[in-house]
């Protein structure tokens, strides 16, 4: 993005909306960055193999989070592994056969905008009456997860969609010159050159679902225990952090400790993000 | 004298009756009757925005990819019209390559570039898909310049040698026709003379089309011209011929002002 | 459209994922109203506003249902933070668009994707820790409207401050060298020309994040202290209604549990008019 230096004229004016602009930037920033080492200088303490494998005792004032830890991946487990292939699909129809499919893909267009708006807890909401009672799951790491899986398929759609976009629309003439079919083309050439821009899609998603928490209150449940199976109840980090913070006195340093595993692990997604956007772009410039 | 829309269609493998095409907002061209001699390269010029390269790429059918388009007309291959919803027009463009203006090489290896539509339409034996490689690759003048690096992306490439790969890659479906929309516009003049050079050793073995706006290039190399225009806000067929009729005794006065630059 | 067989699955395919993706909207706005119809019927629209307070009960005739309270919670609450949050985030927008050194800007950017992405619940406990204790200093107790207004107005600015951003670069350079051709200075450039250019991306960034603020569930939960009366002051206590939710469906049967779905329709329906809002306003450019 370009920095566009104004190399006007400058008056009294000038500076004095400078000076103001810096100290808000720079107020802005200060509180982030109290915000961060706070969490930071108090969950260090509780950071250790430990702590990460440990079952949480006590209600969790001591002991670890490993059992919430594999709650959490089973429930980002479910969440991804239902929605990229819905996502997707619906991606490659709205990018590729528009034509084929038009009231209709208008329709999918405006229901996703709508989708990408509700507010998480009217999705627990949902969760608990669609997935835990109609269909029977109950409070479980499979209820969750569909849940998150819906919040998080606009996401998906909206970068796959993009994603695919991208790819000059010269592969795919040249393709259908050539007599490829569309499966064909779509499977061995267009997907495969979009892949940058779909992985993307699925990190930021990933990041999304990590980060939510009124959707699994009443959907994945409360239970801290390790999970013996999908149809098990077992908490997310978030709602642990909740938990700690709210219910329990005395839950502070664990919630700390909880909240910098959380920051971290984000740290690491959106590390990828941007890591395979910059090689995504580098990798087009070395072609051009 | 400019040919009858009606002459002798078993010495021309690939015709068009009547042919239009309608657009959403507007009509590409009109009743355009042509024929492409078997075996002799076919000149398309005329003003850009006249309905050339639509032209082609009605023949095989692609203007099918485009919300809205309407064709009108016939369009006979080998006796048949193709213009009409039960063809196979996945085999159609095997037999009609088209290559555009724009060399557009797949992000694969060159190698895989030729292999991708081969194994697409069953030809599943290696050794023989080695073998086209081969010959294409040296049909087209480009064996030797890269035989030592197949496996290097065709990106690669100069704008010429992709452009050549391309015609490899159309070539490699063993095409009775062969459709060029301005493919030598986008190359630097070396490049551009040796596409040049390879389209007219083409001739004969393949029935070709080549729209091009260069009216030397048509001089030198063509067997035959066709002349479009813009009439009536369409693009229209205003004269036929021999090379030889049209650039020495242009009936149309169009084509005479055409010919001479002081028009289009 | 090709005759290819395995096209036809392929789309066929495809217009399913299509259809579940769009159901969901669908599915999601169904029960939602059915399970608010039990106490649409037996309590009634017009005492969820005129009832004396909210004291609901699982019989509709045995509790009290009004709803204000918490509107007004909601309103003040996203009123203040947005209030906040806005001035701030088009300040970092501009400081990073005019006025910062280009590296200095691409950190700050990098920083502010990051921000955007902090779980929410993250932000809560920090408010529940760090702020809540310095209000009840100056005035007890600490969870407060003001704790509320300055945890969400944290959380919504990074993304205020990255739409600006884009609204900014959005407008073309012409309008920069026009500017400059009249010597302008650079205040008077970004006050007369840039801003009114970027309005409505700015306008369509402040409804979005308007919406979030509305439908966000865990960080006003943690710090605004969730008694449902109208507050009268800044340091009073207040309750949302996506806090509501929270905090009683756990318990909530009958009437009560039906009264909480009511709340999060209300909820529904208030968010997804603001996301048309900002769409008709963008014209549908809302990513853009």
């Amino acid at each position: 993005m370009a920095n566009h230096r104004l190399c006007l004229t400058s008056n009294w004016q000038d500076r004095v909306a400078a000076g103001i602009l810096w100290i808000m930037a720079a107020l802005v920033m200060a509180v982030f960055i109290w915000l961060i080492l706070s969490i930071v200088r108090n969950g260090l303490a509780s950071l250790s193999w430990e702590f990460l494998t440990a079952k949480p005792s006590n209600q969790g004032r001591s002991g670890g989070i490993g059992p919430i830890l594999v709650s959490t991946s089973l429930i980002l487990l479910v969440c991804m592994g239902v929605s990229l292939p819905i996502g997707l699909g619906s991606a490659i129809l709205l990018a590729e056969f528009t034509p084929a499919s038009q009231w209709y893909g208008r329709l999918v267009r405006r229901s996703l905008d709508v989708l990408a708006g509700i507010p998480s807890i009217v999705f627990g909401l949902f969760g608990t009456v669609f997935f835990c009672q109609v269909l029977g799951m109950g409070y479980s790491i499979l209820a969750g997860g569909l849940t998150l899986a819906c919040m998080v398929l606009p996401i998906l759609i909206r970068t796959s969609e993009e994603g695919l976009n991208s790819v000059p629309q010269e592969y795919r003439l040249a393709a259908a010159s050539l007599g490829i079919s569309r499966t064909s083309s779509l499977i061995h050439l267009l997907l495969p050159a979009a892949i940058p821009g779909l992985l993307v899609g699925f990190i930021l998603g990933l990041g999304r679902a990590i980060a939510e928490t009124a959707a699994l209150l009443f959907t994945s449940g409360y239970v801290d225990r390790m999970p013996e199976s999908l149809l098990d109840s077992g908490r997310s980090l978030t709602v642990h952090i909740y938990d700690l913070a709210m219910n329990v006195s005395g839950g502070n340093q664990n919630a700390y400790g909880s909240a910098l595993v959380l920051l971290l692990l984000l740290l690491i997604i959106n590390g990828s993000a941007s890591w395979v956007a910059n090689r995504f772009r580098q990798s087009r410039i070395i072609q051009a | 004298m400019s040919s009858s829309p009606l002459s002798d269609s078993h010495s021309s493998v690939l015709s068009t009756r009547e042919l239009s095409l309608h657009y959403v907002a507007k009509t590409a061209f009109r009743k355009v009757s042509l024929e492409f001699e078997t075996g002799q390269l076919l000149a398309l010029v005329g003003p850009s925005g006249c309905g050339k390269s639509s032209l082609l790429q009605s023949l095989t059918r692609l203007t099918d990819l485009i919300p809205h388009c309407r064709m009108e007309g016939s369009i006979l291959f080998e006796g048949k019209n193709i213009a009409n919803g039960d063809t196979d027009v996945v085999q159609l463009r095997r037999r009609i390559g088209l290559i555009s203006q724009k060399p557009t090489p797949f992000p694969y290896s060159i190698r895989r570039n030729l292999e991708f539509p081969l194994k697409e339409h069953g030809v599943t034996s290696h050794s023989e898909r080695e073998t086209i490689l081969e010959t294409r690759l040296q049909e087209v003048g480009l064996w030797e310049e890269v035989k030592d690096r197949l496996d290097c992306p065709a990106i690669a490439l100069s704008g010429g040698q992709q452009q050549r790969l391309c015609i490899a890659r159309a070539l490699a479906l063993n095409p009775e026709v062969l459709l060029l929309d301005e493919p030598c516009s986008a190359l630097d003049p070396l490049s551009s003379g040796m596409v040049e050079d390879l389209i007219s050793r083409l001739r004969g073995n393949y029935t070709i089309g080549l729209v091009t706006h260069n009216l030397a290039q048509a001089k030198r190399i063509a067997d035959r011209v066709a002349v479009m225009w813009v009439q009536d806000d369409a693009g229209q067929l205003v004269e036929t011929g021999s090379t030889s009729e049209v650039f020495e005794n242009p009936q149309h006065e169009l084509t005479k002002a055409y010919i001479s630059g002081q028009r289009g | 459209m090709s005759r290819f067989s395995k096209d036809w699955y392929l789309v066929w395919g495809l217009r399913a994922c299509a259809f579940v993706a769009g159901a969901i909207t669908l599915l999601i706005a169904i029960f939602i109203v059915a399970e608010s119809l039990p106490a649409l019927r037996h309590v009634g629209v017009a005492r969820f506003f005129t009832d004396s307070s909210w004291q609901p009960n699982e019989y509709a005739d045995r509790g009290t249902f009004n709803l204000v309270p918490m509107l007004a919670g909601t309103l003040f609450i996203m009123t203040g933070s947005v209030a906040l949050a806005t001035p701030f985030g088009i300040a970092a927008a501009l400081f990073c668009r005019y006025y910062a050194p280009s590296a200095i800007a691409r950190i700050y950017r990098r920083f502010l994707e990051l921000l955007a992405g902090i779980p929410s619940v993250v932000f809560g406990f920090w408010g529940l820790v760090v702020v809540v204790p310095i209000i009840n200093q100056i005035h007890p107790p600490g969870q407060s409207v003001l704790a509320a207004i300055l945890i969400l107005g944290l959380m919504i600015l990074p993304t205020i401050a990255l739409m600006a951003d884009a609204a900014l670069a959005n407008v073309p350079a012409d309008y920069h060298r026009a500017a400059a051709s009249l010597g302008l200075s650079q205040w008077a450039t970004i006050r007369g020309v840039i801003l009114p250019s970027a309005k409505s991306g700015l306008f369509t960034g402040v409804i979005l994040q308007s919406g979030r603020a509305i439908g966000e569930t865990l960080a006003v939960l943690m710090v605004a202290g969730n008694i449902p009366k109208i507050p009268t002051s800044l340091f009073e206590p207040a309750r949302t209604l996506t806090a509501n939710i929270a905090l009683e469906m756990a318990y909530a049967l009958g009437d009560h549990r039906s009264g909480l779905f009511v709340t999060g329709l209300l909820l529904f329906i208030i968010i997804v008019s603001l996301v048309a809002c900002a769409e008709w306003i963008s014209k549908g450019r809302i990513y853009g």
